[in-house]
C-alpha cells in the first residue's frame, strides 16, 4: 500500500515515518541553533537559538525524510526515476546551470577583485549564499523550460 | 525519432498510466515518447519491445 509521504524504510506507518522526520529536524535544528548561539556571543542567547532552530528545523527534518523513506511506499513513484524524462530535464537543466554558474563565478571573482582593491570587502557568506540561490533558480527555470518544450 | 508506442498500446487497450507502470517511469515519460518528443534509453526502448512482444527495429524508425 502506498500514501502521498510513504513508509519508512525500517517499518512503521506514514505517521511514524513523519513523527520521526520532524522530531530528527528539532533535534538537529537546536544543535545547529546552539552552535549559532555559541558563535554569536554578542547577540541574544535565545533570539539567536530560536532564529536558527526554527529556519533550520524544516531542511533538517525534509533530510530527514528523504534519506528515511522507502520510495517503493510513494504513491505515483516511478520504479525507474532514472529512466523518466524528468530525470533527463533536471540533468540538461544542471548542466547548463553549471555553466552559467562557472561564468557567474568568474565574473564575480574578477569584480570581487577590482572591489577588493577599491576598498570594498564584502563578506563572503552573502556572496556564496547568493551564487547558490542564482543555481537553484537556474536549474528551475531551466527545467521549466525543458518541460515546456517536450513535455 | 518516429515510434509506433502509441498504436501498440492502442491495441493491448492500455492506459497510458498502465504503460508507465509496466516500464516503471512517469506517465509524462510516456506521454513524451508517444509525441516523439522524448527518445526513451535503451534499457526502457528495449523494455517497451518486450511489453509489446516485439523488437526496438520495429517500434521505433530513425527519421534520417
Amino acid at each position: 500500500m502506498t500514501s502521498r509521504f510513504g513508509r519508512s524504510r525500517f517499518g512503521g506507518s506514514t505517521a511514524t515515518l513523519l513523527i520521526t522526520s520532524v522530531a530528527i529536524g528539532l533535534v538537529g535544528g537546536l544543535a545547529l541553533g546552539a552552535i549559532a548561539a555559541m558563535l554569536r556571543p554578542d547577540d541574544p542567547t535565545w533570539v539567536v537559538l530560536l532564529v536558527f532552530t526554527a529556519s533550520t528545523l524544516p531542511i533538517v527534518a525534509a533530510l530527514a525524510w528523504v534519506l528515511l523513506v522507502d520510495r517503493a511506499t510513494l504513491t505515483d513513484a516511478p520504479r525507474n526515476p532514472g529512466d523518466s524524462i524528468e530525470s533527463a530535464w533536471l540533468d540538461t537543466a544542471a548542466s547548463g546551470a553549471f555553466w552559467d554558474i562557472v561564468a557567474a563565478a568568474g565574473l564575480g571573482a574578477a569584480a570581487l577583485t577590482f572591489a577588493d582593491g577599491a576598498g570594498f570587502s564584502p563578506s563572503v557568506a552573502p556572496v556564496l549564499v547568493g551564487l547558490l540561490v542564482l543555481a537553484a533558480l537556474d536549474v528551475g527555470a531551466r527545467y521549466l523550460h525543458q518541460r515546456k518544450i517536450h513535455g | 525519432m518516429r515510434n509506433s508506442v502509441a498504436q501498440a498500446r492502442a491495441g493491448l487497450g492500455w492506459s497510458q498510466q498502465r504503460l508507465a507502470d509496466e516500464l516503471g517511469v512517469s506517465r509524462q515519460t510516456v506521454i513524451s515518447i508517444e509525441k516523439g518528443r522524448y527518445d526513451p534509453s535503451l534499457p526502457v526502448a528495449f523494455r517497451l519491445a518486450r511489453v509489446f512482444g516485439t523488437t526496438i527495429e520495429e517500434l521505433f524508425i530513425p527519421e534520417d
